[in-house]
């Protein structure tokens, strides 16, 4: 099941072809390497927008990260947990 | 053309979450709460889960069922990049829902060669950008074309003709056809209309007699008939009503909780009104009870509107006084109809011109204060019982 969470990590993101992508992520101290974005999309608060990625490790975990434009940060919104 | 994306939420969850590759996923709100599927996996079908059904009937048929409460956000933004991807194949597209639409696509095919190249790329395109697989289905008429996708699925092609569909559906049930629900299923059935083929015997006076003005429909219906064009997305015909409502989560038995989700409805209808630049001039509130008893009153206005306040007081008046003192609420919503484009030129109301300004002035403001930074940024006081 999906456990929701908002908690701040460390990105190193790559710019390419007028995309953001997330490439490791550091949480809890521990860093984790992006093996495939799953899937992404952006939402609006009203002119700004948050950018949403579902990513998976190189341990096959889910994890969804999330960069909100306002604050210029990222966090972990969902894990799943079996 | 219609093109149908196949367990649409489900699939998206799917494609993000690896894990759930091949398991009965269910989408349907907080699985805590008495929510209803919204979509369900292949795998889910198998065990009889389908859409619509409450989420509590799904877990008694599929206990292992792994039920997610689902990113209504990720499935909009996804369908505005679906619709991207049919304006490359079609300039005329009609979005159904997020995960339908029709493109008509007569002369387009000379572009790609064939039909079947068209459809193909299509395919191919929406795989490749988005991960996720669709079916279609090609016919004359839009009608034809939405009951055929739904014959191959998943990731199917269907191309069905008039005498197709007499093939295909004149033995199912009279409810196979697009549009007839459970109501009209029922009246037919008392009339001794069971299959499709039963319908399309009916003479049209016959079925004029019983359904007024919706008999004509459900003639033309049973022929595979269907005069109505594709419109695209900028061209579609005004809006005819504009709408909200919602499930509580628990009943209410509090008559100021109901003022207050009138309230939170009317915003959000007066919003949509205002965005459109609409006024409407009927109000009807639905009210559906605990027993699953629904009622539905409506107030016309002397002058149409677009403003929450009005909308509220409008339908506040016609809820009836025993519900939620004896009855408890299960459902409410505001629906705003009669619309009309708004003019610009003042029309006379019965509150005065001045305090209609302050209002239209004050919803502007709250308007781009909502644009810029959210509409959960200003919330009306009396929506926060």
């Amino acid at each position: 099941m999906y456990q929701e969470m908002d908690e701040p990590i460390e990105v190193v993101a790559l710019f390419e072809q007028h995309k953001m992508k997330p490439v490791r992520f550091r949480w809890n101290g521990r860093v984790y390497k992006v093996s495939e974005i799953t899937g992404d999309w952006k939402t609006d608060i009203g002119a700004y927008k948050v950018h949403h990625y579902a990513v998976v490790d190189t341990a096959s975990n889910f994890f969804q990260l999330t960069f909100d434009e306002r604050q210029t940060g990222w966090v972990i919104s969902k894990i799943w947990v079996e | 053309m219609h093109v149908d994306m196949d367990a649409f939420f489900a699939a998206f969850e799917m494609r993000n979450v690896p894990h759930l590759q091949g398991k009965p996923v269910i989408v349907g709100g907080d699985p805590r709460f008495r929510t209803v599927v919204t979509t369900c996996s292949y795998e889910a079908r198998k065990y009889g889960v389908h859409s619509g059904m409450p989420v509590a009937q799904a877990k008694k048929l599929c206990p292992h069922g792994i039920y997610i409460k689902g990113t209504l956000k990720g499935y909009v933004y996804t369908a505005t990049i679906l619709v991207s991807i049919f304006e490359k194949y079609s300039p005329v597209v009609e979005p159904f829902s997020v995960d339908e639409a029709c493109l008509d696509i007569t002369g387009c095919h000379r572009v790609f060669g064939s039909v079947e190249n068209l459809v193909n790329r299509l395919k191919r395109e929406i795989k490749d950008t988005l991960k996720l697989t669709c079916s279609v289905g090609i016919a004359p008429t839009k009608l034809l074309a939405k009951m055929a996708s739904g014959e191959n699925k998943p990731d199917g092609i269907t191309v069905m003709d008039r005498e197709d569909f007499k093939r295909m559906f004149y033995h199912r049930p009279v409810d196979s056809l697009w549009g007839i629900g459970e109501k009209t299923k029922i009246a037919l059935n008392k009339l001794g209309i069971y299959t499709v083929a039963d319908l399309a015997m009916k003479k049209e006076k016959e079925l004029s007699g019983h359904f007024g003005k919706n008999g004509e429909g459900l003639y033309v219906l049973s022929h595979g008939y269907d005069a109505n064009e594709v419109h695209a997305f900028d061209n579609r015909p005004d809006e005819k009503s504009m709408s909200h409502e919602t499930t509580m989560v628990r009943d209410l038995t509090d008559i100021d909780r109901i003022y207050s989700t009138i309230l939170w409805l009317s915003d959000k209808v007066a919003r949509r009104l205002r965005r459109g630049e609409y006024v409407g001039r009927t109000v009807s509130v639905k009210v559906r009870s605990a027993s699953f008893k629904t009622i539905t009153r409506d107030n016309t206005l002397a002058v149409p509107t677009d403003q929450c306040k009005i909308i509220y007081e409008a339908a506040r008046k016609i809820i009836p006084r025993e519900y939620g003192l004896k009855i408890p609420v299960r459902l409410l919503g505001v629906k705003v109809s009669h619309l009309t484009k708004k003019q610009t030129e003042t029309q006379l109301s019965l509150l005065d011109n001045h305090t209609l300004d302050k209002l239209a002035l004050t919803s502007k403001a709250i308007d781009r204060i909502r644009d810029r930074y959210g509409d959960a940024l200003i919330k009306l006081a009396g929506t926060q019982l």
